[in-house]
């Protein structure tokens, strides 16, 4: 298998260390699930994969390219970011905010959204063809997330990040999206690194396992337990 | 829409008549529309760019302080001008403008930086106007009676007495702040997703806040030095705008906002120089008549 991600020494936090070292490799087709208490640093470590802030110390390689000598648009074509909090707009559709992720490839975002190719292919694959023409302020949770996971996908980057995907959905939704992004992950060839507080969920899907406590990073590849 | 305004305003005057008609058309009611034109077009411009940086529909360069800041700095020009007549010209208004417009734009992108973007930032404009307001007493307070006259006149709002090299100016300005935005519209759009989101898709967000500021800086400044501090159509209009057509397409809404600003602006200017009364109404009242029932329908609109 091809790695993607080369973590080596890496020591987050915003002013202070919130993790210490950490290292890792992942190949690609993975689907990691992140877990730890409140606090822990669980975004902090997402944002900084994702070229947000700045690690401490220590070295990120994705596709075997230095993550802090890239800049914003090629860091844009290799990882994609999603964040928990919902964007209530009134007026924008669904597959306008999907033609977002075609952004960083200078597409005409507001032009033809319905003939790019991306676009359609990541709406299809989370089966929200039907609501493409609803504003955004008017589809369920479940919806918006699904949105949200194919705005990521239009994107079309070998890394995806999302900082808690499944928080706000009801049980039947958390499933799907968890299938879905396993799916998504192990076909699609790709790194999808989640957060999030479903352990017990996320356990049955995810093909390994971050786990953050008291400043330290474990990395396996089963569910680590709590404790 | 044009023709008839520069036809309308006081009963009629031809196009090609007597001296007097011809020198009414071509000294006053040609430059006042246009001025009304590139001001509304200014003001509703970075109305709706302020709403869509501070995220907060009732956003606009009055309400923000951004006028007053603007106001200002002029006021120290023009009664400052009488002791240093180099002042006395039309770039180092506008210029005076800009520098006042862009001084309070940046404080307040400072305080929205630390402490958000909500309740807070229309606060801190007001108090702002407020301050200014003070200022600008003390500055009259201090000011010989001719330049005070002027100056009084002046913060009324009017867009009368713009004319030769400064209708040049504003529309220049006015123009070049219009093409500069409509090119960020694409990023903008993109940061509807948040500052971190819209970071991972590439978008500078710092440097396009930045340079949008700086636009919208333009735009009032240049506007509020010629044409006094103009309110309501800054807020009114973006307001208008997302309600009529109901897209969030940036590059169309930019242009519909300077169409719709221009057109309000248009329409004010014809009901102040109605005849009413035998006086002139202040640009003002007008749009305040107009804008403010507009203002308060959006609010309880939103608070179903």
């Amino acid at each position: 298998m091809e790695e993607l991600l080369e973590i080596k020494h890496l020591n987050i936090g915003r002013k202070s260390v919130l993790i210490h070292d950490i290292n890792c490799n992942i190949n690609k087709g993975e689907l990691v699930i992140l877990t730890g208490v409140n606090g822990c640093g669980k975004s902090t470590l997402l944002k900084t994969l994702a070229h947000l802030i700045h690690p401490l110390n220590g070295s990120i390689m994705v596709n075997r390219l230095q993550l802090s000598i890239l800049n914003a648009r090629e860091c844009s074509r290799l990882i994609a970011f999603a964040s928990t909090t919902r964007i209530h707009e009134d007026y924008i559709k669904v597959n306008e905010m999907v033609a977002f992720g075609r952004f960083p490839f200078g597409q005409k975002i507001w032009n033809d959204v319905e003939s790019d190719a991306h676009v359609e292919e990541a709406m299809r694959l989370m089966k929200i063809e039907h609501i493409a023409d609803k504003y955004l302020n008017t589809i369920s949770d479940g919806e918006w997330q699904k949105a949200n996971v194919s705005r990521v996908l239009a994107q079309n980057t070998p890394l995806i990040l999302m900082d808690e995907p499944t928080a706000f959905l009801d049980y039947p939704s958390k499933i799907q999206l968890l299938k879905d992004l396993r799916e998504i992950a192990v076909s699609g060839n790709k790194v999808i690194i989640i957060s999030t507080h479903d352990i017990e969920l996320a356990s049955k899907y995810g093909t390994l396992f971050w786990h953050i406590e008291q400043q330290r990073f474990i990395s396996s590849e089963k569910p680590i337990p709590w404790g | 829409m044009l023709a008839g305004i520069f036809l309308f305003p006081n009963f009629i005057s031809p196009f090609s008549e007597n001296e007097i008609d011809q020198h009414i058309l071509f000294q006053f009611r040609i430059p006042k529309t246009l001025t009304a034109f590139f001001a509304g077009m200014a003001l509703s411009v970075s109305g709706f760019i302020l709403q869509q940086l501070f995220k907060n529909n009732l956003a606009g360069p009055y309400i923000l302080g951004v006028s007053s800041g603007a106001s200002f700095a002029v006021g120290l020009v023009i009664i400052g001008s009488s002791s240093i007549p180099m002042l006395n010209s039309g770039i180092s208004i506008s210029l005076a403008g800009f520098l006042g417009a862009f001084g309070i734009l940046m404080l307040i992108l400072t305080v929205s930086s630390r402490y958000g973007y909500g309740a807070i930032i229309l606060l801190f404009g007001v108090i702002i106007g407020q301050l200014t307001g003070a200022l600008q007493g003390l500055l009259s307070y201090i000011a010989i009676p001719t330049d005070l006259k002027n100056f009084t006149l002046w913060s009324m709002g009017s867009f009368n007495q713009v004319i030769g090299a400064d209708l040049v100016i504003l529309m220049i300005a006015t123009l070049g702040g219009l093409v500069w935005s409509f090119f960020m519209m694409p990023s903008l759009s993109v940061m509807l997703l948040g500052d971190d989101v819209s970071r991972t898709l590439g978008v500078n967000t710092r440097s396009i806040s930045m340079q949008l500021l700086a636009c919208t800086g333009l735009l009032t400044g240049i506007a509020t030095a010629y044409c006094g501090p103009v309110a309501f159509i800054g807020m009114a209009i973006p307001n208008a705008v997302r309600l009529l057509f109901k897209t969030s397409n940036f590059k169309h809404l930019l242009i519909l906002n300077a169409v719709l600003g221009s057109c309000m602006a248009l329409v004010s200017d014809i009901i102040s120089s109605l005849p009413i009364a035998n006086i002139n109404i202040p640009i003002n009242v007008t749009t305040a008549l107009i804008g403010g029932p507009f203002i308060i329908y959006i609010l309880l609109k939103n608070r179903h």
